[in-house]
C-alpha cells in the first residue's frame, strides 16, 4: 500500500524541483513524482536518502497508516 | 480455504465448458462438413483481400502517432522552458500515446503483410500484382516512418529525463534503457512486463485452440501450431530462466 506523504510541502519549503530533488537522491525526476502523488512507495534506502536532504525523520516525511 | 474451493470448482466448470464447446464444434464440423469448410475457404480469402486495407489503418495509426508526438514535442517544450511540474507528466502521457500507437501501427503492418504475402501460394493473379506492389512500398514506408518516430520519441523522453540511456538503433536499447531506470520506473516495467505475460499466455492458448478448430476444416497444416508452441515455450522460458536468477542471486 502506498504511503501518505509531505514530500511536496518539505520540497516548496527548500524551494527545489522534482528534477533538482531526483538528482540529490539519485532518483528520476519520474519516481520524485510518482512518490508525490501516492503511486509509490520508495525504498527504505530512498526514503532514508530523501529524509536527510531535508534534515528530517522518514516518519516526518512518509505517514504510514493501518487502513 | 473456503477460497480454494470456489476456484477449483470454477476451474471444473470452467474446463467442463470448454469440453462442451469443443464437442459441439466438432458435431457441427462434421455435419456440415461442407458448409464450415466452404465458410473457413472464403474468410481465408477474405483475409488476404484485406491485407491492403490493413496496411492502410496502420498508416492512419502512424499518421495519428505523429500528431500525438507533435502535441507531445510542445508539451515537452514548455516543460522544458520553465513549465510546472504537471507540464513533465502532460508531455510524457502525450508522448506515451504516440509511442502507443506507433506500437500497434508496426504490428498491424507486419500482421498485413503477412497475410498479404500468404496471397502469393496460388491467389493472387497477374492483375493483382499492382495492387499488392504498392502494398508492400506503403508498407516499408510505415516500416521507416514507425524507426524515424520512435527515435524522435525517445529523443523527447530523454530531453525530459536526462538520465534515459539508449539509442533505438541499437540492438542493446532494452537493455540499456533498463540499466537507466531508476527503482520505480523499474517496479513499472515489472508491473507492465507481467501484465503482457498474463495476457500472452491467455491470447497464445486461445488462439492454438481456434487453429485446432480450424485445422479440423482448412488445411492450415502443423505450422502456425507449432509457431504459437515455439513463442508459448520461448516466453515461459525467459519468464522461468529470469524468476530464477533474480530470485537466488
Amino acid at each position: 500500500m502506498p504511503l501518505d506523504n509531505r514530500l511536496k510541502e518539505y520540497r516548496a519549503r527548500l524551494g527545489i524541483n522534482q528534477q533538482q530533488l531526483g538528482s540529490m537522491v539519485g532518483a528520476s525526476r519520474q519516481t520524485i513524482s510518482l512518490i508525490e502523488r501516492g503511486d509509490y512507495s520508495p525504498s527504505v534506502t530512498l526514503a532514508i536518502k530523501i529524509a536527510k536532504v531535508f534534515s528530517a525523520t522518514v516518519e516526518e516525511i512518509f505517514i504510514y497508516s493501518e487502513d | 480455504m473456503k477460497k480454494d474451493s470456489k476456484v477449483l470448482i470454477r476451474f471444473i466448470l470452467l474446463m467442463a465448458l470448454a469440453m462442451a464447446a469443443g464437442g459441439i464444434m466438432g458435431y457441427a464440423s462434421a455435419s456440415h462438413r461442407q458448409t464450415v469448410s466452404g465458410m473457413l475457404t472464403v474468410m481465408m480469402d477474405m483475409l488476404i483481400t484485406a491485407a491492403p486495407a490493413g496496411i492502410a489503418v496502420s498508416g492512419l495509426l502512424t499518421v495519428l502517432s505523429f500528431t500525438d508526438y507533435g502535441k507531445g514535442k510542445t508539451l515537452t517544450e514548455k516543460a522544458l522552458s520553465g513549465g510546472e511540474e504537471s507540464d513533465y507528466d502532460a508531455a510524457e502521457k502525450q508522448l506515451e500515446k504516440s509511442l502507443e500507437k506507433g506500437n500497434y501501427s508496426l504490428i498491424l503492418s507486419y500482421t498485413a503483410l503477412g497475410m498479404l504475402v500468404s496471397g502469393f501460394a496460388g491467389k493472387y493473379t497477374a492483375t493483382d500484382m499492382p495492387m499488392v506492389l504498392v502494398a508492400l512500398a506503403v508498407f516499408f514506408m510505415l516500416m521507416l516512418a514507425n524507426t524515424f518516430i520512435q527515435s524522435a520519441l525517445v529523443k523527447q523522453v530523454k530531453r525530459l529525463n536526462p538520465e534515459k540511456q539508449g539509442n533505438v538503433l541499437d540492438p542493446k536499447f532494452h537493455q540499456d534503457w533498463l540499466d537507466s531506470c531508476d527503482e520505480a520506473q523499474r517496479a513499472l516495467i515489472g508491473k507492465a512486463a507481467h501484465a503482457a505475460y498474463r495476457a500472452t499466455q491467455k491470447a497464445i492458448l486461445a488462439t492454438m485452440l481456434v487453429a485446432m478448430a480450424v485445422s479440423f476444416e482448412y488445411p492450415l497444416g502443423p505450422l502456425p501450431v507449432v509457431f504459437l508452441g515455439a513463442i508459448w515455450l520461448v516466453q515461459t522460458a525467459a519468464y522461468m530462466k529470469t524468476s530464477r536468477s533474480e530470485g537466488f542471486k
